[in-house]
């Protein structure tokens, strides 16, 4: 460092926060904890995952209905692995429409690394974590459904 | 309507690390340069307001070490945004259409560079309950919002290289551009993907800099120039905060934003010589054209961000060269653009004219 | 933001209901809902560097070397410890570092008793403005070498530095403050 330069130095905030859920969304949590998938009616349709309040209105989504968890690929965006990623391999990212809803669901699609398999349209489902506590990551991606 | 107009604009050049300067380092030599140019004394200022984000900058209150660049003593008039200093700018706006006071001083602080890997930062500011806990990639979003648009056949990798090319051409004009030069648009399809369909250079470097913007009312703005950028219209919307219940292929805050701003101006976006748009991805800009309605109009002169992106001042910037070539006389019509959240979820549209209204 | 809807559309079953939204066959209507989790965890890890800039790395500098390190504005005479590079008041430059000996009051103080994450001294301890002599701004640091019960704001304190082979880039180069009055002595 020289005389008259900025000194700097690394440094690491850690924010230790947890944080309530509304009461669509803490049932649906615990919903996938039973690996069971609800979605929660709004004015386009039921969405998946639910919203606590209706994209389009404002007003409070419906009624929790619950859902195959099997959908298809919407839109989806190639990713390389980081430590923690939901997939331990190079995979996709993408919004996967729920059979029966009005909306994509956001998450990781796992196709074995090789994005030449992903296509818009294919057929996914929900591949379940084994120790779920009850939060999104309990569904561990998706996987092609056969 | 109260006649409310952009006299000055300067910027500090976007670095990828500034290792150098503090906040108030930065920023202080852009403030005397803005206020400078027009001879107004920082005791004149009635109102400052300012943009930055705490996450970029890695400590909480972060934006109080950069009004020692103002001066916070004696006390001043002064507001903060956590978001993209455009919001600071519309606040500003707001203040003088108040009659609150004439003169008033906008600043975003933009750290792209301080924290070590924004895959980290960057869900902070997603959906905390189905988008935070799977830390998507930094890009990923806009990864999927450029490959419905492609699905959609609303755009094409071919297309996006050209407005790379375009941009990265022009800011090799711009001395603040953190990127430049003249590319090819097979050397820019032969990029590496960063998330596909994008690459390298579809996305916006991000950097440090800081922005400042004077705007002054009626007579107070016509006594300090010889020429006025007039805010003859402004307005921002937002999306909803969900990716899955969007439309990612249209933009319908821009287009609501953009209506509005028409209806306060007198005139529409089409009508504008130049626009500069907040793109950080290159699929913003034909998404964006299509909501507002550009056809002809130059866009993104400067280069646009992705020449450079000094995060939270980006869209400041966009203002900032809008104006500026109205200030010179290149254009009588500007709009500028400024967007915050995933994928343009939040929409800025400022109309800006070198006539005040009649 | 339009009203929510008096009709109870969002709750209207569609006319057909999609085949693959499974209804179990023993519960035609709605199916049995688990009991709502209440909270999740949201962790954050961020790593930053950190920019001290070139006015504040004058003073950290002094630091590690034993020096406090004071700068006036040629302007308006404020004196700053730490020193920034510019005026705050009148944003000029400000001239070239000097040395103060570090001596001063405590201008106002703190009694920190409670415990709280990542807290490096045992509670409790004092936090204090320290008036520093020559210095128009005041220095925050702990004050030690006393009972809290006998701090008080007036009372003249001295640095004490840590070891020349402890000492760096930190304020932790003054391990604390402490009573330097003739009551004291
Ligand atoms: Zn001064």
């Amino acid at each position: 460092m020289t005389e008259g330069a900025s000194l700097s130095a690394p440094y690491t905030l850690e924010f230790p926060f947890e944080r309530t859920v509304g009461p669509k969304i803490g049932t649906f949590f615990a919903g996938l904890k039973e690996r069971r998938l609800f979605g929660a009616r709004a004015e386009r349709g039921v969405v998946c995952p639910p919203l606590e309040f209706d994209p389009d209105t404002g007003a409070e989504t419906g009624e929790l209905v619950e859902l195959a968890p099997a959908g298809t690929v919407a839109t989806w965006t190639w990713a390389r692995s980081r430590a923690g990623d939901p997939v331990a391999r190079d995979f996709a990212w993408a919004l996967v429409a729920i059979d029966g809803t009005a909306g994509s669901f956001f998450h990781a699609v796992d196709v074995g690394g090789d994005p030449s398999r992903m296509q818009v349209g294919m057929r996914v489902r929900v591949r379940w974590r084994g120790d779920r506590v009850g939060d999104l990551r309990d569904i561990e991606c998706f996987e092609v459904a056969p | 309507m109260r006649d409310v107009a952009v006299v000055s604009f300067a910027q500090s050049p976007c670095e990828a690390a500034n290792r150098r300067d503090d906040m108030a380092g930065i920023l202080l030599p852009v403030i005397r340069e803005a206020l400078g140019a027009v001879g107004v004394d920082r005791d004149d200022v009635d109102f400052f307001a300012s943009g930055s984000h705490d996450f970029f900058e890695g400590r909480t209150f972060a934006y109080i070490e950069s009004l020692d660049a103002v001066g916070a003593w004696p006390p001043v008039s002064e507001s903060h945004v956590e978001m993209d200093a455009a919001w600071a700018f519309a606040e500003a706006w707001s203040w003088l259409q108040l009659g609150e006071g004439d003169i008033a001083l906008v600043y975003g602080i933009g750290r792209g560079s301080l924290a070590a890997d924004l895959d980290q930062v960057l869900p902070a500011q997603l959906d905390p309950y189905f988008l935070a806990p799977l830390r998507p990639h930094r890009d990923a979003l806009a990864g999927l919002q450029a490959a419905a648009m492609i699905d959609a056949g609303l755009t094409s990798e071919r297309d996006l290289a050209e407005i790379v090319v375009r941009s990265l051409s022009a800011a090799t004009g711009n001395p603040y551009a953190q990127k430049s030069g003249h590319l090819g648009v097979d050397q820019v399809l032969d990029a590496p993907y960063v998330s596909t369909p994008l690459r390298e250079h579809d996305v916006a470097p991000v950097g440090d800099a800081a922005a400042v913007v004077v705007l002054a009312a009626g007579d107070a703005a016509r006594r300090l120039g010889d020429r006025q950028a007039w805010v003859r219209g402004l307005d921002h919307r937002m999306d909803t905060h969900y990716p899955g219940v969007r439309n990612l292929t249209r933009s319908e805050s821009t287009r609501v934003a953009a209506a509005r701003a028409a209806e306060l101006a007198g005139f529409g976006a089409s009508e504008v010589d130049i626009a500069e748009l907040h793109t950080e991805y290159s699929h913003a800009e034909p998404l964006l054209a299509s909501a507002l309605g550009l056809e002809r109009t130059v866009v993104n002169p400067s280069g646009g961000p992705l020449a450079g992106r000094p995060v939270t001042a980006t869209g400041l910037v966009r203002i900032g060269e809008a104006a500026r070539r109205i200030l010179d006389g290149r254009a009588g019509r500007a709009l500028a653009h400024a967007t915050n959240g995933p994928a343009l979820q939040h929409n800025l549209v400022c109309l800006m004219s070198g006539e005040a209204a009649a | 933001m339009r009203e929510p809807a008096s009709e109870p559309s969002v709750l209207r079953e569609p006319a057909s209901e999609p085949s693959v939204l499974r209804e179990p066959a023993s519960e035609p209507s709605a199916p049995t809902l688990p009991e709502p989790l209440t909270t999740m965890a949201s962790p954050f890890r961020m790593d930053y560097t950190y920019v001290a800039g070139t006015g504040r790395s004058v003073f950290l500098r002094g630091l590690a070397e034993g020096r406090m390190l004071a700068r006036r504005c040629p302007a308006c005479a404020q004196v700053y410890l730490p020193p920034p590079e510019f005026c705050s008041r009148c944003l000029s430059r400000l001239d070239e570092p000097f040395e103060l000996d570090g001596r001063g009051v405590i201008s106002t103080f703190c009694v920190v008793s409670f415990p709280f994450p990542g807290q490096v001294h045992e509670p409790p301890y004092v936090v204090a403005h320290i008036q520093v002599e020559g210095s128009g701004t005041r220095l925050m640091h702990l004050v030690r070498e006393v009972d809290p019960a006998d701090v008080r704001i007036g009372m003249e304190v001295e640095p004490v530095w840590a070891g020349e082979d402890e000492r760096e880039n930190s304020l932790t180069s003054i391990r604390h403050y402490r009573p330097a009055g003739d009551e004291y002595a």
